[in-house]
This record gives C-alpha cells, structure tokens and sequence, in this order.
C-alpha cells in the first residue's frame, strides 16, 4: 500500500492529471476563477513553475483562443512533459465537468416536471439574468473606456440582435477593426 | 454518425474564436445549436445557469451540456473534445515556438478589437437569455406590448441578483442557489 502512494505521490504524470482534475472539480465559474489556486498548486506545492513563468502562462493563456483554463491546462502540461503532459492535464481539467454535468441535466430532465423544479428552474433563469448582466456591466467597466470601444462593443451587440450576424464573423470583424483601430494610434503616437 | 462529426465541428469552431471566457462564447454557442434543432431557448439559459452554477470551466460545461442534450454521451464527448481540441493544438505550438510573442504590434491590434467586441457579446447573450427568462411567449408590438410581456417574479428575482452582485460581491453560486429555492418557493 505504501508503495503504491509512495508511486502515485512521486509520478510526474500522475501530479499532472491529479492537479488538473482538482482545478477542475474545484473552481466554478471558469478560467479567472483558477488563477490564485494554480498558482498556489503549481509554483508552492508541486514547483513545476515559478512565479514569472506562471505569469507567462497566464498572459498567453488569455491571449490566445479558446477555453482560458483548457489553455492553462495545456501550457502547464506542454511545459512540464511534452504532448503527453498537455494531454493528461487538458483531459484532467475537462473530465470533472463532463461527469457533472451528464449527472445534473440527467438528474434535471427526469424530474423536470415536478412543479417545484420548474420553480426553481424559473429562478435560476432569473438569476442567470442578472448574472449576465452584471458579468456585460463589469467587462465594460474594464474595457470601454472610449468612443472606439464603445462603437465597436454596440456594433457587435446590435450586428447579433439585430441583424441576426454570425458571431464568429463579428469577433473576425472585431480583429480586424483593432489591427487597424491599434496601426492609427501607433502612427499618431509617432508623429507627436 | 453525422450529428456527431457535426457537433465536434460545431465546437471545434467555438473553440477557435471563443474569446473572452464563459460569457462571451455563449452567443456562439446559441447560434451554433440552432442548427440541431435539440435546444429551445428557454433551455439556454438553463445551460448557462446550471454551466455557471457547477463546477468547471464554464465553456466546457457549456459543450458538455449541448453535446448531451443532442446526442447523448457520445454528443457530449463530440462537442467537449471539439471545444478543447483548438486550444490544445495552438496553446502546445506557442509554447513551442513563440512563448514571448504577445508584445507583438499584430497581437496587440487583434486585442484592441476583440476585447469590446467581446462586451457586446455578453450584452448580446442577455438579450438571448432575458427574453426566455423573464418575458412571457406573447410578445405585443411595440414597447408597450414588450413591457406587458414582462414576468414580474422573475423580472424582480433578475434585479435582484444584478444588485446582490454588484453592491453587495454575493459570488455566482450562491445567487443562482438562492434564486433557484426562491423560485420553488414562489414561482410554482
């Protein structure tokens, strides 16, 4: 018995999987919410990282597409073990949400008729509501901070409401608008 | 056969351009799943309810949910692979190759753009979450007939939440709990 902990607790791959299953058990809400418990985990309990380079990981991890804590995942399991690192640590990370969820929308359409159910279901809608709205209220707090961003956020929001555009051409649009919006203000910066 | 391939494709594609966290991809995922024709919209804003509510990346949770309300597990394998496969390739190459590059001039422009677009998505996915949540299916014409629509125990339960979170920092869990026991309480 000793062994077999003593093999588990020493395995780099078996940490991998096991501190990404945690993350992934543990945080609600999504890649924000990992940070300070990566943090902690990976540069004070395993030192696969120090503080700089979990740093790093985070900025890319934000920069690039997708799932923020997939990205995570992934760069801490590239970094650390290759292909087969990023492998375990994705699949850790994912697999809480996978068993949990087929768990509750099972559990949820079984007895979704049920007039308390559909009470609450009402109320978790309500909240999910406010919940988006204040989640819309604080990203634009962050980000809109003047006219460009304001045209650029209403632009998105309307061309999606309103005209029913596809939202993977609107963030294309959106990049492009930047490349350009980001190459007049290099240029303005460099004549003042 | 094909609805799987389809869903992976489907996810694959929201895993690709899905900036900005849970909130943000949530339009893609709506417009998405239109195609299947396996999710009302009331059911949307249980999927961003309950994706919120439990644990886990919120987009993860999110495919998993679309996937197995399509296909069952093996929709829920095609879309959560689909969502996280992207992410795998690029994030596994940028370390490889370019680990410092997000100074880069091109970078940074991609950013200006994508970050208040990303604003109007949120905003947008309240919209496509609000009218399943706290209007009624008739819908008159005009601002009147939009108002008459409105449910006032959810309406409220709504405000309430907004409120709680903003003045009061009460985390996402707790409200979605608190609204759901209020909601058993009052509104069936």
């Amino acid at each position: 018995m000793d062994r077999l902990k003593g093999f588990f607790k020493n395995n780099i791959y078996w940490n991998l999987f096991a501190c990404f299953f945690k993350l992934g058990l543990f945080t609600i809400g999504g890649g924000m919410a990992m940070i300070p418990i990566m943090q902690e985990k990976i540069c004070d309990k395993y030192k696969w990282m120090n503080e700089e380079e979990v740093l790093d990981c985070i900025a890319i991890s934000q920069s690039l597409p997708g799932v923020i804590a997939i990205n995570m995942a992934t760069y801490v399991g590239y970094a650390k073990k290759g292909w087969k690192g990023a492998l375990l640590t994705t699949f850790g990370v994912i697999l809480p949400s996978f068993i949990i969820i087929i768990f509750v929308v099972s559990l949820l359409r079984t007895i979704d008729e049920n007039p308390y159910v559909r009470g609450a279901l009402e109320g978790i809608k309500a909240a999910a509501t406010g919940l988006i709205a204040f989640a819309a209220w604080k990203m634009g707090k962050q980000t809109l901070k003047g006219a460009f961003q304001w045209l650029a956020a209403f632009c998105a929001f309307a061309s999606i409401v309103f005209l029913g555009a596809d939202a993977v051409w609107v963030i294309l649009a959106g990049i492009a608008v930047g490349e350009i919006y980001y190459a007049v203000c290099a240029a303005k910066e460099g004549k003042a | 056969m094909k609805t799987l391939v389809d869903l992976f494709l489907t996810f694959a594609k929201i895993g690709l351009v899905g900036f900005g966290g849970g909130a943000a991809i949530l339009p893609l995922i709506y417009q998405g799943m239109l195609d299947f024709n396996s999710m009302d919209p009331e059911e949307f804003a249980e999927l961003f309810a309950i994706s919120q509510a439990t644990p886990g990346p919120m987009a993860v949770n999110a495919a998993t949910f679309s996937g197995f309300e399509t296909a069952g597990i093996p929709g829920a394998v095609a879309a959560t692979v689909g969502v996280a496969l992207p992410s795998f390739i690029l994030v596994g190459i940028c370390v490889r190759f370019l680990s410092r590059y997000q100074e880069h001039r091109l970078v940074k422009g991609a950013f200006a753009g994508i970050r208040p677009v990303a604003v109007g998505l949120i905003a947008a996915g309240f919209v496509m979450i609000g009218q399943t949540a706290l209007l009624t299916s008739e819908i008159g014409s005009g601002a009147v007939g939009l108002f008459a629509a409105i449910k006032p125990l959810p309406a409220v339960m709504a405000a309430a939440t907004f409120v709680l979170a903003k003045k009061f920092k009460v985390n996402a869990i707790t409200l979605i709990i608190a609204m759901g026991a209020a909601g058993a309480l009052f509104c069936s």
